[in-house]
């Protein structure tokens, strides 16, 4: 086992003191010479014609500088998904219709807040109201209103942009039916008649918010070349400005994302939202910077919610419990506009498959418009619903079999080595560890069916690590500097979730060098390079690689550097806390990273010593050259995604007050393989976080929708976890040592906490006896549920 | 979601009058009307005022009248003025020992912040069906002191409750006291919150025991029962309280009162909890409250 | 009509022009700059707007600046003194209490009061005390434990 100086150990974050006392800046508080302020005007109505927009009482209003409206901007539309197949469906404003309350109409900017919101109610828009749908059944019937019809690309998409010679087709929209995904494998049929038990059962899921603390917002400033500057609450850079060049109609190198801290993000945020667009636009039209901050209403009212599904799920398995045939249907309501709609449904079926061998299988998935808000990825894209889904049905199974529950998932769990039905390879699979080390820390077999009025449930979760999709992959770069420290250039945006520390630790302990002595550059588009962002799992697997390699490769011209000087062979030679050491004597410093680096100059012309990596997730898959390779179809769930998985299994322990259907949280275990943990402290927080966020879903947290409308759009009215809600949370690293992951690292912090929803429903039916088929599990819920089970 | 533009939660613009006396900002009330609020802690006015719920012109600030901000207890009389902060009446000696229900119902309100800004004068005069100090107070049988340009009047506080969201003030009055008098010697009382969904949240239903013992035969001399968030103001279960009255006090009959008190509640149902539900938990609030007062 | 008043916040003095209905959120963070106080929820929820006003733990956002005059303000930025961090400070960076930082301002001053009015508080005391900032990121396993290290006197 191998011993390391700076990874695998709890170090500080490198942005911990500057949060800690207030200076760090976030899109919020940062303010530009000569500013405005923007507001945006949003429809009142689910659906509804533009007939007429008059802005002339706004524009005359003294302290307005600019006001825009969607027949300015034009039909140019963006999307999370933006393919051939599915191309990209909003408009940064709407043109002449309107499909769900809050969707932007004009925006403006002016010399203050107060006179921006005055403006706004001076505009007159001519609505006339359509009908409405908000059911995706309903949605998805003959004679149902029409919310898109055809929807033509105004643009060439994404995939076209990066070398795939397929043009972009209008899609037209049938049935309000938004993107289809069918996946199969096997016989299910022939599976189902050699099942000794069947189970078909029908789940809603509901959405719910992320309430990041920080509201989204953004500042863009256009100077006179034509330059953009851009702040914003996002997850990585590259996307942000690949929209943003592309709806502004500029070339991209124009284009600069600069760092602001970023509060929270958990998913939302990680493509691109009018309000980002718009700040351009007024800030291009007004020759001014140009500020736009939601509230935390229209936080509520307008950013991506989690995804709503109707699950019907029927499984088959053998008198012993063995998963057999699994046939799963699921209609997802996606909103007024696809969202990530095509990815989650794929990922739903895709996070399944290394968790659970299943010989048969088919997996159909469509996507519905209605008119309500969009829905994103919020910390797990698809997982959770399955989890939930899946995991509740096995309980069941277990039950009526007589087989212990934790049995029957050892039963169907993979094995390290397997090949799944993508091609993807599982070279790391730590989940039956996960799960023993869960049951016991929670005590599972002494709890069991022993104690009264408590219940126990288990949850399992997978997690990708990267994907060859949009931004592909990741550079970093590193100088040495003349004091013996080292710079290190990586574009990847901290969020809350550590990524600047853990990349500073790579770096460090690749160099040899400590940790203070790493000075990062990160999150800044013209100063750092490509980088594949943190939205999709790869943060650590994909950047972290590319700063390893950016590191190792400085380190191998400081060693030939200090081979020459030192008449001594590279590779009998050291680096440590930045001294160069032989590697028969370590304990005597030979040589400093400084002076090395004077000699690189001085004898070698000038020669800065700089150190560059980089990194793609799922080097076989390529698009280049009119062509691609491999690549993962999110419809039909063939071709390689991802190089990894992580995985976590979840444990609850849950009381419960049978008079009043409030539960008790007496204890969350979560046991997650995340490879080799690269900051243990980091790892504990994501997994702490996860299991509190997972219990709010799971107990009380829903987006309330009323036609169209959000009733409860306030912290007030939804609520979050507080201090005084959270359970006793023992957190498990089962490390695995991922062969092609930095140091063995894998993703952590966004699939754990699908594995609570399911383990924190299961141990509430399991404490009631009864099953509870949506979320949340409301204490009425419970009560209602009880009465079942006595009837 | 709120009205028109409450969406962008910026309050609208008003003017602002720091009353220095009782009778100016009486005054003030009578001139503006209803184009006027009066402020305290703020902590719901200001709130309903982003939303755009009520958009008041003027803002009459009566938090600088130290005359409304005391708690004073002398001969076993509890005074406290409406300006006073919940958690001022949460922390106060006197009231943890000898009215400890009042303390545990102010606790319950809000957070540390909340409780260091709002006042029981705001928590009352907001008239919220689920207002967090009013079924002990009721229950305390408490009553309120109010001063108008017509002179000064008091009321039971049960009498304070007309509708959700409207008290019994009248044009121009204020709320400027509330007392509570001397409790029986063998009394005790009970308030039980359950909050709709998190630890600190909106009550979906409260309840107030208020017990006194008979000294000689310690049967039931009394008992107030108070129900919160279940009707349109805080109500009592008079017909619950009836059965109990004068009896020795066991499991089914506490059981019977709690089920007649649900009966007599008047829920709604809204995005918190049904009124079936809310129904239901009076029952069981009831009969936790009351067993746990008198130690069963 | 805007009307000067004076801010005393970390021991300095501010004088401001401002509109009723500004609050002193809004003030302090655009009129004087100082931005640690964050708005997050606008409804007095969340905490993340928390200062010490006159000693006492409350929501900015829900305080017209003009109410604020005169009265002694903390905000985070006069925590750390003389460039010294509080033992708070510390202690949050030292067990990782922070992530995204935005809750942390409002975080640390609750934490403050509460040590301040209770310096041995027990765990059920220091969920009390932070019990009105909330934190999304954190899950409130390490803040708690930072706090509590602070107590046993670790800083």
């Amino acid at each position: 086992m191998q011993s390391y100086s700076v990874v695998g150990k709890g170090l500080i974050r490198v942005d911990g003191r500057v949060k800690a006392t207030g200076e760090a800046k976030y899109t919020f508080d940062l303010v530009l010479p000569g500013m405005l302020y923007g507001s945006i005007l949003r429809s009142p109505y689910p659906h509804a014609k533009i007939h007429n927009i008059d802005t002339s009482k706004a524009e005359a209003l003294p302290g307005v500088k600019a006001v825009i409206t969607g027949k300015e901007i034009g039909p140019v539309r963006f999307g999370c998904i933006d393919t051939p197949r599915y191309p990209a469906d909003q408009c940064p404003l709407a043109i002449d219709k309107v499909r769900y309350i809050g969707e932007e109409v004009v925006a403006v900017a002016a010399i203050d807040k107060d006179t921006a919101n005055e403006a706004l109610s001076l505009i007159k828009v001519e609505y006339e109201e359509l009908p409405a749908v908000f059911d995706p059944e309903e949605a998805m019937k003959e004679g149902a209103p029409k919310i898109h019809e055809i929807i033509i690309p105004t643009t060439t998409t994404a995939w076209e942009d990066f070398g795939v010679a397929r043009k972009a087709r209008p899609y037209e929209v049938i049935n309000n039916i938004s993107n289809n995904a069918l996946i199969e494998y096997g016989d299910i049929e022939q599976g189902f008649k050699e099942s000794d038990y069947i189970r078909e059962d029908r789940f809603v899921i509901p959405s719910n918010a992320h309430v990041s603390m920080e509201p989204r917002g953004a500042l863009a400033r256009f100077d006179s070349s034509g330059r953009l500057e851009f702040w914003t609450t996002h997850m990585g850079y590259e996307h942000i400005r690949y929209w943003l060049a592309k709806v502004l109609g500029m070339p991209i190198s124009k284009v600069r994302v600069l760092k602001a801290y970023v509060g929270g993000a958990f998913g939302d945020s990680c493509w691109t939202y009018p309000f980002q667009f718009l700040a351009a636009f007024l800030s291009r039209k007004a020759g001014k910077p140009v500020k736009i901050t939601l509230s935390r209403e229209e936080v509520f009212m307008v950013t991506r919610l989690d995804h709503r599904m109707i699950i019907n799920s029927k499984i088959g398995v053998s008198k012993d419990g063995k998963i057999v045939s699994y046939h799963v249907k699921v209609i997802q309501d996606v909103g007024a506009y696809r969202g990530s709609s095509p990815t989650t449904l794929y990922l739903f079926h895709v996070f399944h498959d290394p968790i659970y061998h299943t010989p048969n299988l088919k997996y159909e998935a469509t996507g519905v418009y209605t008119n309500k808000l969009v829905t994103g990825p919020r910390r797990g894209n698809g997982i959770q619903q399955h989890s939930f889904a899946f995991e509740s049905q096995l309980d069941m199974i277990a039950e009526h079999l007589g087989i212990d529950p934790l049995e029957i998932r050892f039963k169907n769990l993979r094995k390290q080595g397997d090949v799944l039905s993508n091609g993807d390879k599982l070279d790391s699979y730590g989940l039956p560890e996960c799960l023993a080390k869960a049951a016991e820390s929670i005590g599972w077999k002494r709890k069991r069916g022993n104690k009264k009025n408590i219940g126990l449930g288990i949850g399992n979760s997978a997690m990708f690590c990267g994907a060859p999709n949009y931004p592909f992959g990741s550079a970093a770069l590193v100088k040495v500097n003349p004091d013996g420290t080292v710079t290190l250039f990586t574009g990847g945006t901290d969020f809350g979730q550590g990524h600047d520390t853990v990349m500073s630790q790579i770096a460090a302990e690749e160099l040899g060098i400590r940790m203070e002595d790493i000075i990062l550059v990160s999150g800044d588009s013209e100063t750092c390079p490509y980088d594949i962002g943190n939205w999709l799992s790869a943060g650590v697997y994909t950047s972290g690689q590319a700063v390893k390699r950016a590191a190792a490769d400085a380190k191998q011209q400081i060693l030939s550097y200090a081979a020459e000087a030192l008449g001594i062979k590279s590779d009998g030679l050291g680096i440590k806390d930045g001294y160069i050491f032989a590697k028969t004597n370590p304990d005597v410093k030979l040589t400093s990273l400084a002076d090395i680096l004077k000699y690189s100059i001085q004898r070698h012309n000038g020669d800065p010593i700089l150190g560059k990596g980089f990194a793609k997730c799922v080097s076989e898959v390529e698009f280049w050259g009119g062509s691609y390779k491999g690549t993962a179809s999110l419809s039909r769930g063939r071709g390689r995604f991802t190089d990894a998985y992580s995985f976590a299994a979840a444990i609850a322990e849950v009381a419960l007050d049978k008079e009043t259907g409030k539960v008790k949280i007496n204890e969350i275990v979560i046991a997650a393989d995340s490879g080799f943990d690269i900051n243990p402290m980091n790892v504990q927080g994501q997994l702490e976080s996860q299991a509190v966020m997972g219990m709010g879903d799971v107990l009380f947290e829903e987006i309330i929708f009323e036609k169209g409308r959000v009733l409860n759009s306030t912290l007030g009215d939804y609520k979050i976890p507080g201090a005084l809600d959270i359970p006793k949370i023992t957190t498990i690293s089962v490390q695995t040592n991922e062969p092609k992951g930095p140091y063995g690292a894998k993703e952590v912090g966004e699939g754990a906490r699908a594995a609570v929803w399911a383990a924190v429903s299961n141990a509430i039916c399991n404490a009631i006896s009864s099953r509870i088929y949506t979320l949340p599990m409301t204490p009425e819920r419970i009560l209602e549920a009880i009465k079942r089970k006595k009837t | 979601m709120s009205t028109s533009f409450g969406y962008l939660l910026k309050l609208p613009k008003f003017e602002h009058f720091e009353a220095k006396e009782i009778l100016e900002a009486c005054l003030l009330l009578s001139k503006y009307g209803e184009r006027a609020k009066l402020i305290a802690g703020g902590t719901d006015l200001l709130v309903s005022m982003k939303k755009r719920e009520v958009i008041p012109e003027y803002l009459i600030d009566i938090k600088g009248i130290r005359d409304l901000s005391y708690i004073q207890y002398q001969r076993g009389v509890l005074r406290i003025g409406a300006v006073t902060p919940l958690n001022d009446i949460e922390g106060f000696p006197i009231i943890q020992e000898r009215f400890p229900i009042l303390a545990s119902a102010c606790h319950q309100i809000g957070t540390p912040q909340i409780r260091n800004l709002g006042t029981i004068g705001g928590n009352l005069c907001n008239a919220s069906p689920s207002a967090d100090t009013a079924p002990a107070l009721i229950g305390l049988g408490a009553k309120a002191k109010i001063m108008g340009l017509k002179g000064e009047r008091t009321i039971s506080l049960e009498e304070f409750f007309v509708g959700p969201g409207q008290s019994a003030l009248q044009d121009s009055e204020i709320l400027t006291e509330i007392i509570v008098p001397e409790l029986p010697g063998l009394s005790r009382g009970e308030y039980l919150k359950l909050p709709a969904r998190t630890t600190i949240d909106i009550a979906v239903v409260g309840v107030a025991v208020i017990v006194t013992f008979d000294p000689k035969d310690n049967k039931i001399g009394d008992i107030k029962i108070v129900l919160g968030a279940v009707a349109p103001t805080p109500v009592r279960a008079h017909k619950a309280e009836k059965i109990i009255i004068g009896k020795t006090v066991e499991g089914q009959l506490i059981e019977k009162a709690a089920q007649v008190a649900a009966e007599e509640a008047r829920p709604i149902s809204d995005i918190r909890g049904s009124a079936k539900y809310r129904r239901e938990m009076v029952k069981v609030l009831t009969q936790r409250a009351i067993k746990q007062v008198v130690r069963i | 009509m805007r009307q000067s008043i004076r801010l005393k916040i970390n021991g300095d003095l501010y004088e401001v022009r401002v509109e009723p209905w500004w609050t002193l959120v809004e003030v302090i963070r655009e009129e004087i700059g100082l931005t640690g106080v964050k708005e997050a929820c606008s409804t007095g929820e969340c905490g993340a707007c928390t200062v010490l006003l006159n000693g006492k733990l409350v929501n900015s956002c829900l305080i017209l600046a003009v109410e604020a005059q005169d009265k002694e303000i903390i905000t985070i930025e006069g925590l750390a003194q003389g460039g010294k961090l509080d033992p708070l400070q510390e202690a949050f960076i030292k067990f990782g209490a922070i992530q995204c930082g935005f809750c942390t301002p409002g975080m640390l001053l609750a934490a403050k009061a509460l040590l301040q009015k209770n310096p041995q508080p027990t765990e059920a005391e220091i969920r009390e005390g932070i019990s009105g900032n909330l934190c999304r990121c954190t899950g409130y396993v390490k803040i708690i434990e930072a706090i509590q290290a602070v107590a046993k006197g670790e800083f």
